[in-house]
């Protein structure tokens, strides 16, 4: 047991995050719970509003007070109790133990600091470099990710979305963290550059061994990058597992529901099947599952209960009822039965 | 950055002979003729003859124009219709004052009035807010030559604190400059209250904090800089206000500055001291947008970019 905590690098536990608004509360968080072990690549997919972000600023101790409340759980991040950190514990965490790139790098950059500068920051900071080793220190990183040293007293405004991208990655990186939470970080990009700062993580992992939270509502993304995928829905992880359990060996009706609204370029002219209904509310959860509302396997126990975790193997754990006494799949995937149109 | 600098200046020079201009030829065909009034009852057509060539007033209008500019550029604004005492002179008797003054003012109205916009940005819905917002609101309703008068009342005649008028101490700075900024701390903090609390909400702001930077820093070095920007031109438009409600100050407090030289000469159809004060405002107010725009280029790059050119571009 002692020495899985020491595998372990991230623990969440039961984390519950609501939003006190001062007509409604938005029931962010319902009970997340994700293990990230070290050097692994994970990935929390699920639709906007599922509670992937507000998990990750949860992580980095940085929701928003006093209308943010961390109702329940616990954030054990190497073995430190993250949400019981005071301002200035946490300060000295942020950036350097865990540091996270954002999901817009045309704004995430300070617009009147030069990148060379805004780099530095964290590693004065960190690492009690002076100003100058510092600067030095941040016109390698440039370096490493491609930009020439020489541009290191440039603004923001002087360079693409990419190389600003570019930029937040190196600034993440700065400090070596541990565990570093990329919050959709192709979504502004356009699909080559995307690539180029797909790759660019990858070979970063590599060489500095870093663990990737990474944020997406992309399942190619996931493919690509990910040894384990969570699948967030109204604020809890629905279903976990390695990349083969969740693609291959999809359980849960909303993950086979996105597999179905996906477009296969194989099947071109098929049409896409959407989840029917929208997103719930999360002002006004409906009682038992969440997904319920928009589930086509749907029984009367999901409509009164919250099903706990079941798992189906020991890797893929799934929030359904339908596992509750089976381990077979009822579930229906397109390609499944494409495939065996096919043969 | 000189370079911009330099052409900035260019480029201000005819905006102030169009200044002059406009109110040269208003004050040339003000109906009324000088000489009545400078002559009275010793009037006689040859002595009026006399006297208008003597000012140089005889001279067809543009070539007098002409002959204002050319003096202006050697440092020479006229002699007085009345007094015959140079005007070049009595500008630099009475600017010093109303320089003095001035600074005075802007150095006070920003030091209060910027930390209070950022503590009322950090705190938006506190009481402190609250306070500010209701004293900015009774600054600005309240108009300064009353404010000015009741100061007057309590500081100088009944408490006996401070000098009623004048200004031979620095004491005597005190009370002219607390009404001439006590009008504009309103807007100041107003708008830096609100662009800090912009600047608070954006992205790197976020990105910032999750470095682990400071919260002092946070503020004094990552928001405060992007939301100094409309104070700053803010304060470039104040000082313009201030050069004209110096005139109300300085006559409320008996100072001799060029607000007061103004009212004065006006009064008295001097019109060789208006123009000098006129000019030596508009120079003034010239000079400060010049300074407002190199403070933009310092405090954005962005900015900077545009004036200089051969920068690098986007890519």
């Amino acid at each position: 047991m002692k020495n899985h905590d020491q595998e372990l690098l991230l623990n969440i536990e039961n984390l519950h995050i609501h939003f006190v608004l001062k007509k409604e509360t938005v029931k962010a968080l319902n009970g997340v719970d994700i293990k990230v072990a070290r050097g692994k690549t994970i990935g929390l997919v699920g639709e906007t509003g599922a509670g992937k972000t507000t998990t990750a600023l949860a992580i980095m101790n940085m929701i928003q007070k006093p209308q943010g409340r961390i109702i329940d759980g616990k954030i054990t991040l190497d073995g430190i109790d993250i949400l019981s950190k005071n301002r200035m514990e946490i300060e000295s965490i942020r950036g350097n133990l865990v540091s996270m790139i954002f999901q817009d790098p045309m704004s995430s950059l300070n617009p009147v600091l030069n990148v060379g500068e805004q780099i530095a920051e964290g590693l004065v900071l960190h690492k009690h470099m002076d100003r100058k080793e510092a600067l030095v220190e941040a016109g390698e990183l440039l370096e490493k990710i491609g930009i020439p040293r020489s541009r290191a007293c440039d603004y923001p405004h002087q360079f693409s979305g990419g190389m600003r991208q570019r930029v937040l990655i190196a600034m993440g990186l700065a400090c070596n963290p541990k565990l570093l939470i990329a919050d959709e970080p192709t979504t502004a990009l356009d699909v080559t550059i995307q690539a180029q700062v797909l790759q660019l993580m990858r070979e970063l992992k590599a060489n500095f061994n870093t663990t990737i939270f990474m944020i997406t509502h992309d399942f190619g993304i996931v493919a690509e990058m990910c040894d384990e995928v969570y699948v967030m829905y109204a604020g809890t992880v629905i279903e976990r597992g390695t990349l083969t359990d969740i693609f291959d060996h999809t359980r849960h009706p909303y993950t086979e529901g996105l597999f179905n609204s996906l477009p296969d370029i194989e099947h071109r002219n098929r049409e896409l099947i959407p989840i029917h209904g929208r997103t719930v509310d999360p002002t006004n959860l409906p009682a038992g599952c969440p997904f319920w509302p928009r589930c086509n396997y749907i029984c009367d126990k999901c409509r009164q209960d919250m099903p706990p975790e079941i798992l189906v193997s020991d890797t893929h754990g799934v929030k359904c009822w339908l596992y509750e006494n089976t381990s077979e799949n009822p579930l229906m995937r397109r390609d499944y039965v494409a495939e065996e149109n096919n043969d | 950055m000189w370079k911009f600098v330099v052409k900035r200046l260019l480029l201000t020079i005819p905006i102030i002979i169009a200044v002059i201009f406009v109110v040269f030829t208003l004050l040339h065909f003000a109906p009324g003729d000088i000489t009545m009034q400078l002559l009275g009852t010793k009037w006689t057509p040859e002595a009026a003859e006399t006297l208008r060539h003597e000012l140089g007033i005889d001279q067809p209008f543009m070539t007098q124009f002409i002959n204002y500019i050319k003096g202006i550029v050697q440092g020479n604004f006229g002699i007085s219709y009345i007094s015959r005492e140079s005007v070049t002179n009595m500008l630099a008797v009475s600017m010093p004052n109303t320089i003095y003054i001035l600074i005075t003012s802007v150095v006070l109205s920003i030091v209060i009035s910027i930390p209070i916009g950022i503590l009322a940005a950090l705190k938006p819905n506190s009481v402190f807010s609250g306070i500010t917002t209701a004293f900015s609101l009774i600054g600005v309703s309240a108009p300064s030559f009353w404010i000015g008068l009741l100061l007057i009342l309590l500081l100088s005649l009944r408490l006996k604190w401070l000098p009623a008028s004048g200004l031979e101490s620095f004491s005597a700075l005190i009370m002219p400059s607390v009404v001439m900024s006590l009008s504009h701390l309103a807007a100041l903090s107003r708008t830096t209250r609100s662009s800090m609390i912009e600047s608070l909400r954006m992205d790197y702001i976020r990105t910032a904090r999750a470095k682990g930077v400071k919260k002092k820093d946070i503020v004094l070095k990552h928001a405060l800089r992007n939301a100094l920007m409309p104070t700053v031109s803010l304060v470039g438009f104040i000082i313009g206000e201030m050069i004209g409600g110096a005139t109300v100050v300085e006559t409320i407090f008996g100072i001799s500055g060029m607000g007061r030289l103004l009212v004065e000469s006006v009064n008295k159809r001097d019109i060789n001291v208006v123009l000098g004060c006129v000019t030596m405002m508009a120079i003034c107010v010239a000079v400060i947008s010049i300074v407002t725009d190199v403070a933009f280029a310092y405090l954005d790059p962005r900015i900077k970019a545009q004036y200089v050119s051969g920068g690098k571009s986007n890519g």
